[in-house]
């Protein structure tokens, strides 16, 4: 009996990525250019941008917080990588951009801990870093397109391959790799999951809360930049609005994969699962040839069909506490 | 000295309408063209469009949850309505979108009640199926409101006072009056305050659940109705940058994130901020970039300063404020 139970709930753990599964066949068998090599490098190199974003939301949503500021960072930072790019060279401006976003994101972590922030301040205050930030980037960059980079090495990044592999999806695997081992298997994981399981315990038991409450908003700031330099090196260019959105879908990855808003329960694993299920959704409705305004509403059923199929987060609050 | 005191202790707890109050005074005497009627006139007509749509919001946010599908909603219906115009007639074309909102609020309601899906998945799925419609409705282009009773909804005046404006007051005290004095809107503040302690004492939570999201994408489209009589237009993107100002502006005003705590004048007073800050920086001449970067440091500053005044309190330390008042 208990053993059968046990089973149960292993199946439980695994049925989202059943649902992906069943989303691939169904895929193959709508449309035979889906399961072509060329267009899975095509996904891939698709959700690297919004893979890496996940990685670091995933690290803040479990301590329980929230950041929807990411999308103005990546503009701030894509825009600073290309601008930067004449006088400093490729390095130096993609360690530019990195610093652009680690500062943003210690911009709200040192608020968010300072005032011992929940969710919802949490969601409040990066809505108001959101305005800032893209304010700050509005004004910096005067609103204007700015041209792709002319280094080879630059665009390499986004559109380059070795081998088969898309470079994109190499930096992708190496953060998601990284994140991983960081979050399983040394300390500073634990006490990031000790600080989002119960705050007060973690507080008493001598782990710095603040600290890590502060880090994981760098991380992910961190994060947010190197999606703007994989970003903006593979469209060749910034656009002023060029990360408008992104902090919503890398949200909804890390929780179609399963990771709960409260904090505390969670992994990248989940976090990639629901990276690659968005990414192949909106890859098999663009090969369907569907409208994009269509293509809007079924990427939205999916989404909430998928959460729901999958069920194992069900929870008997009926619904997140914002 | 004891009216003083309580008047003190009045603005103690309500900062945000004594900033409201110094700022309101300031811009009058910076900039000639705020104080004038018909700037002010046009504020309140910002306002009862914002203040619809953040009504609705507001019981959402008592309840626990959140809506960001409300902002798409408006857009939705601005344009069904704009459609269903010339084809049935006034009435039933609000009728109509009031009744597809409603479906679609329904929808929404049961998925997280009964399906127990997380509310953020459902309503950032509700949003981008929203947009989606939205655009499919007209192709994405525009269409007019070729209906001069229906443009007169958005362009009528009493006094110098928008029609609109109005209608957001009566729907105002009708919500004051539902979650004060009926038992359906005291039992919203109890699932949104304790979920668990409000269904172990027999509320039929999943009820409550859904017809928050139900009051949500209603109140989101008389919002777009509104908005469509406004303009004389139905536009499928005109309000999907609403939803977070009307967030925004629920929470400014003091209704907590964490769901039990508030009321709709609360949200009165904050979506009367966000649309000040708005109009303030326009008659003040500030470029528009500066302007996002003012809004968003007012955002944080109140929203750090309220929850960091919270903490203080609980160690004992009631604030500057209040020391000046207890020596009076």
């Amino acid at each position: 009996m208990e053993k059968r139970q046990k089973k149960k709930t292993d199946l439980k753990k695994y049925r989202m990525l059943f649902i992906f599964l069943g989303m691939i066949v169904l895929s193959a068998l709508v449309n035979d250019r889906f399961l072509t090599v060329k267009n899975i490098a095509n996904i891939m190199r698709q959700i690297a941008a919004n893979g890496i974003l996940a990685c670091g939301m995933t690290f803040v949503m479990l301590t329980g917080g929230f950041d929807l500021s990411v999308g103005a960072t990546l503009t701030l930072a894509g825009g600073t990588a290309l601008t930067l790019q004449p006088y400093m060279g490729v390095g130096g401006a993609i360690a530019a951009a990195l610093l652009v976003g680690a500062l943003c994101g210690c911009f709200n972590g040192v608020i968010l801990s300072g005032i011992k922030a929940g969710s919802g301040e949490a969601f409040m205050i990066t809505l108001g870093s959101q305005l800032v930030i893209f304010g700050i980037s509005l004004l910096v960059f005067k609103a204007k397109f700015i041209p792709g980079s002319k280094s080879a090495v630059y665009n390499a990044i986004g559109t380059g391959n070795l081998g088969w592999i898309p470079v994109p999806l190499l930096i992708f695997a190496a953060t998601a790799a990284i994140a991983h081992v960081v979050l399983a298997y040394t300390s500073l994981g634990r006490r990031i999951y000790l600080t989002g399981g119960n705050y007060e315990a973690a507080r008493l038991s001598g782990v710095r809360v603040g600290f890590y409450k502060m880090l994981v908003y760098v991380v992910v700031g961190v994060a947010a930049a190197m999606s703007a330099v994989v970003l903006t090196s593979r469209s060749g260019g910034c656009s002023s609005d060029i990360g408008k959105g992104y902090e919503l879908d890398a949200i909804a990855a890390v929780m179609v994969g399963g990771t709960s808003t409260d904090g505390g329960e969670g992994n990248i694993g989940r976090t990639i699962l629901g990276v690659l299920m968005i990414g192949v959704l909106n890859n098999i409705l663009n090969l369907m040839g569907m409208s994009s305004f269509n293509q809007m509403i079924a990427k939205g059923i999916v989404v909430i069909l998928a959460v729901w199929l999958d069920g194992s987060r069900k929870t008997d609050k009926g619904g997140a506490e914002s | 000295m004891k009216i003083c005191k309580s008047v003190l202790n009045f603005f103690i707890r309500e900062k945000i309408l004594l900033a409201l109050l110094v700022m309101f005074a300031v811009v009058s005497a910076a900039a000639d063209s705020f104080f004038t009627v018909g700037n002010l006139s046009n504020l309140l007509i910002q306002v009862g469009l914002y203040g619809v749509v953040a009504l609705g919001m507001t019981f959402a946010i008592i309840g626990g949850d959140f809506d960001l599908g409300a902002g798409p909603m408006v857009s939705f219906s601005s344009m069904a309505v704009a459609l269903l115009l010339g084809r049935v007639g006034v009435v039933p074309a609000i009728l109509i979108t009031l009744f597809i909102a409603f479906c679609l609020g329904l929808c929404n309601g049961l998925l997280v009640a009964k399906a127990k899906i997380n509310s953020f998945i459902v309503t950032f799925g509700s949003m981008v199926i929203l947009q989606g419609m939205a655009l499919t409705l007209g192709d994405g282009s525009p269409a007019a409101t070729n209906h001069p009773a229906f443009n007169q909804i958005g362009a009528l005046q009493i006094g110098r006072i928008s029609f609109i404006f109005i209608i957001f007051m009566v729907l105002l005290l009708a919500c004051h009056w539902i979650l004060r004095y009926t038992q359906f809107g005291r039992n919203i503040y109890a699932i949104g305050g304790n979920y668990e302690v409000a269904r172990s004492s027999g509320i039929h939570v999943d009820f409550y659940k859904a017809s928050l999201f139900v009051l949500s994408a209603v109140f989101a489209a008389v919002g777009g109705i509104l908005m469509a009589a406004r303009v004389n237009t139905g536009h499928p993107t005109i309000g999907d940058d609403m939803t977070m100002t009307v967030i925004a502006g629920v929470v400014i005003g003091g209704t907590s994130l964490s769901g039990g705590k508030g009321n709709v004048w609360r949200t009165l007073l904050g979506i009367f901020v966000m649309m000040f800050l708005s109009n303030a920086f326009d008659a003040l001449v500030i470029q528009p970039y500066i302007q996002r970067v003012i809004k968003g440091l007012i955002i944080i500053s109140v929203v750090a300063i309220d929850s960091y005044s919270k903490t203080k309190i609980d160690v004992g330390d009631a604030g500057v404020l209040s020391k000046i008042s207890k020596k009076l």
